[in-house]
């Protein structure tokens, strides 16, 4: 049994003007230690998704339909008391911009310190000390810079404070949201290495969530493109990479810059083109507006789920 | 590098030792603080029509650089030459000639547009500024403008506000405004660091087409190699600072020299199990 | 821009951004009970100062100052001659009410607009102009700030005998200045630090363009929110002069019959003629203040009870 199930979820937010759906009937599993990447351009739900699984939609956010469940419990009907429990012991979050999550006037270490204490009441102060010291260690921050305050440290040791934290109850899932954003190349280089190795090391399985298409190669299994809130494409990574179905995958994957000049794959596709997209057809592909194959049918039928390999799925009327 | 130091004649912009350091402002009297050195003794030259990249990580000094080379700040010492006049020593209309020969294209569009300009005002405020054309002329380059950077047709852009703009279409009306100017020489500092990475690489199109199309000179600021590699014709890598490695892109990226840039390269994300699957096992 | 018509997939899309501004502001101010509250007393009292210009068409015995009723020469009771009752001359107090009303907004708004327009543009100027410019306007200003202004005005009047109503709304203008300019002060530092700023100046943007097409519309706002507080504390102070008999002999504002029940020794006799002016002066600074916490929240996402998509809280 997978670890993570989720089902049919769509989520839609109420504002004061009316609902907007932001994100539309998304399914997919996790299995334990697996990792899975979710792509897509701002404001097209990742980041909801993720905020779902933790069940910390802001207030204006409902969960219209589906369901999740982690390690068979269903994630939807926990009490308030449960969820508390539930929230870093089994499943733990890295934000965006996660510098900022340390609370500047407390010492880095007792942040962490307070994490464990609070969901492990038992354990002693020297069994916490001890906890902290290893999660420090798996993190690579020196034992002597345990006590110093977040501002003493860089941008790239704060990250990885953040991650101390969110491993500090060993939690069978982490999702981690834009993780390495705002970091320099190197230190993103860095910080990416070093959750993959403590990913292998602990067994956690990982949701990571980017726009950038790259971040996620390095160190996903599975990669998930979404595009206005729906899954688009599904697959192994290398699937993915190797054999995009999805237009919107082709064009992301062929304008990724890359060192070695552009990602050569499929280097002639249009460029996307300013339209301002039409919302009046509801079920109609999102995409059509800007899809090189689109044809009239794709603005009337809604696209259908074409299956390229029992793991590599695209949301596309128009892939073989 | 070393033969880099000394400017060829068809350079445009010169850098010569040029210093920045922030000091703390809190008290008049502390002469004996040290302050931040964010740009240190930097020397480097931009040829005409070429594009330059500034290549670094955060905190280099690279955004502080491109901010003294368009005088939005004074150098602490060290001489900036503008087509061999001394940038820092403009005053009133010199100053102002400049202004509208050297531009800047900002990092985050969404900070870097008046919320209260419309996107016809925005573009045109350069043209007012500088006293350039009647109305009707002006009417028309803006409308050049717009359209030359994917925003058309321009008609439908001008009442519109940035905040009913995406990101891409904001930075191309940024983009939009500098080029209205018709200017020499850009400065360009890290245009799509704000932008989904799709949304970028149609931003380092438009670009390199303004670049073909019109003779500019580029001074490109980034912390992507791979973007410097698809765009730039000389690379300086910054490292607090200082310069650490300079050279033609393709030499410094495929034969690298100092630890630093060596460092840079490795941390790119690199897609080689696709090429060869059976080796991309994680 | 004749293209404006044919632009626009929506309606809303060629809105500018003050309107829109706008717009989302006054839908957010309107689900405020309290700023709605504020805005109805506001009405209502506009209605009286308004008001105010018809009883002495009636008759010329209902003129607020110089109207006294030949039949009356005592402080009367309400009667349906005279609704609110008479002063101890004969002269109508609903009338003399409505008149106040009227004083009130003169007095408040136009003392409140001066200071805005002085703070506002002192502190731009300090906000812009570095760091020389900023310390000597910001310890002007601190002085100003530290002075007891009623005292000082007070003084004043004593030296210079009464004053007229038009010089103690400049007085009291130029003794509230300094708070605003603080506020605008602080938001043009930052504004200035934005990218839009440094993007005019690349662009050859003169100063005093920055200052007046870039960063006043920025600080607009916050320069109206601030005169609302202003109009508050300039309908008090203008209040306590006139109680204190420094007031304007000329003027009948709520302060002044105020000053006449207490000067006339009717402050227990006459409880119909105490409690009008009384009442108006705590609830019209009340509406101005409601409206101010109101337009706060408006301004200040951070005052909102409704949480936007901010998830650190939870």
């Amino acid at each position: 049994m997978p670890l993570l199930e989720v089902e049919n979820l769509t989520i839609d937010y109420h504002g004061r003007t009316g609902a907007v759906t932001a994100v539309e009937d998304v399914s997919f599993s996790l299995e334990k230690g697996r990792s899975l990447g979710i792509v897509g351009e701002s404001g097209c739900g990742k980041t909801t998704i993720g905020m779902a699984l933790l069940r910390l939609l802001p207030e204006n956010g409902v969960l219209r339909k589906g369901s999740i469940r982690l390690g068979g419990d269903d994630v939807l009907s926990l009490s308030a008391k449960e969820l508390r429990a539930f929230r870093w012991k089994r499943i733990s979050m890295i934000f965006q911009a996660a510098m900022n999550a340390l609370n500047p006037v407390h010492r880095v270490g007792d942040q962490v310190m307070e994490a464990i204490r609070i969901h492990h009441p038992a354990f002693s102060a020297e069994k916490i000390r001890e906890e902290v010291a290893a999660l420090f260690d798996l993190v690579d921050i020196p034992e002597a810079r345990i006590n110093d305050y977040p501002h003493q440290y860089s941008g790239g040791m704060k990250q990885r404070a953040v991650i101390a934290m969110a491993l500090s109850c060993r939690p069978d899932l982490v999702v981690a949201d834009e993780p390495t954003t705002a970091l320099d190349v190197i230190v993103q280089d860095q910080i990416l290495r070093k959750i993959r190795e403590i990913q292998d090391r602990l067994g956690i399985a990982g949701i990571f969530i980017s726009h950038d298409i790259g971040v996620v190669a390095g160190i996903c299994h599975d990669i998930m493109v979404m595009y206005k809130g729906r899954i688009i494409e599904q697959g192994c990574r290398e699937e993915v990479f190797v054999s995009p179905g999805h237009p919107y995958t082709i064009s992301l994957l062929s304008s990724y810059l890359t060192i070695d000049g552009v990602f050569d794959l499929h280097a002639d596709t249009a460029e996307p083109e300013c339209i301002p997209v039409d919302e009046s057809r509801p079920g109609a592909c999102a995409y059509a507006p800007h899809c090189p194959r689109a044809d009239a049918d794709c603005f009337v039928h809604p696209p259908a789920w074409r299956e390229k390999s029992p793991t590599h799925g695209v949301l596309c009327s128009k892939t073989c | 590098m070393m033969s880099d130091t000394t400017a060829p004649d068809s350079a445009i912009l010169e850098v010569q030792n040029v210093s920045r350091i922030y000091r703390s402002r809190r008290f008049l009297f502390a002469r004996d603080d040290k302050g931040i050195t964010a740009v240190d003794n930097v020397s480097l030259h931009v040829r005409l029509g070429e594009v330059f990249g500034l290549v670094g990580g955060s905190g280099s000094g690279k955004t502080t650089l491109g901010r003294l080379i368009l005088r939005l700040e004074h150098p602490d010492g060290g001489d900036i030459r503008f087509e061999g006049m001394s940038v820092s020593s403009l005053r009133g209309r010199g100053l102002k000639a400049f202004r509208r020969r050297m531009q800047m294209i900002p990092q985050d569009p969404y900070q870097s547009l008046n919320p209260y300009f419309s996107i016809y005002d925005t573009v045109a405020e350069p043209l007012v500024i500088h006293g350039i054309g009647d109305d009707a002329a002006r009417h028309e380059l803006v409308r050049k403008a717009l359209e030359s950077c994917g925003l058309s047709p321009a008609q439908d852009y001008y009442p519109r506000y940035p905040h009913q703009l995406s990101g891409g279409q904001r930075q191309r009306a940024a983009i939009a405004r500098v080029m209205v100017l018709d200017p020499d020489f850009v400065i360009a500092d890290e245009p799509t660091s704000m932008l989904d990475a799709s949304i970028s690489f149609s931003i380092f199109r438009l670009l390199s087409k303004i670049r073909k199309k019109q003779r500019v000179t580029f001074l490109f600021i980034t912390h992507d190699l791979a973007a410097a590699r698809f765009f730039c014709d000389r690379i300086a890598v910054v490292r607090q600072g200082r310069i650490v490695e300079t050279g033609p892109t393709v030499a410094v990226i495929e034969n690298p020299q100092h630890e630093y840039t060596k460092s840079l390269i490795a941390a790119q994300p690199r897609f080689s199990f696709v090429k060869n699957p059976a080796e991309g096992e994680v | 821009m004749k293209a404006i018509a044919a632009a626009g997939t929506g309606k809303n899309e060629t809105r500018s951004f003050r309107m829109q501004a706008f717009l989302e502001g006054w839908s957010l101010f309107y689900e405020n009970i309290v700023g709605r509250i504020g805005l109805y007393l506001l009405i209502l009292f506009g209605l009286m100062a308004l008001a105010s210009y018809i009883p002495p068409l009636i008759d010329p015995m209902y003129h607020p100052m110089t109207g006294v009723d030949p039949d009356i020469s005592y402080a009367s009771a309400p009667s349906w001659r005279h609704w609110l009752g008479t002063d101890n001359i004969g002269r109508d107090i609903f009338t003399q009410l409505l008149t106040g009303a009227r004083v009130a907004f003169l007095v408040g708004i136009s003392a409140a607009f001066i200071s805005i327009v002085i703070g506002t543009l002192l502190g731009m100027i300090a906000g812009y102009g570095g760091r020389v410019l900023d310390s000597v306007l910001m310890r002007f200003a601190d002085m100003i700030m530290v002075m007891p202004s009623l005292l000082v005005i007070l003084l004043l009047s004593v030296l210079f005998g009464q004053l007229s109503i038009w010089i103690i709304v400049m007085l009291i203008a130029l003794f509230r200045w300094p708070a605003v300019a603080r506020v605008i002060r602080s938001q043009t530092l930052s504004l200035k630090q934005r990218p839009f700023i440094d993007m005019a100046r690349v662009a050859g943007a003169s100063h005093v363009r920055i200052l007046f097409r870039h960063i006043l519309p920025n600080v607009l706002p916050m320069a109206l929110l601030y005169m609302t507080f202003r109009v508050t504390s300039a309908i008090i102070v203008e209040a306590a002069l006139a109680f204190l008999g420094f007031g304007d002999p000329n003027t009948v504002s709520w302060g002044m019959m105020l000053q006449w029940v207490w000067k006339t020794g009717h402050m227990f006799q006459a409880p119909w003629w105490l409690l009008p002016p009384g009442i108006c002066i705590s609830l019209i600074t009340l509406a101005f203040y409601m409206m101010g916490r109101a337009m706060e929240e408006v301004l200040d996402p951070r005052l909102r009870k409704t949480k936007g998509p901010d998830y650190a809280a939870s």
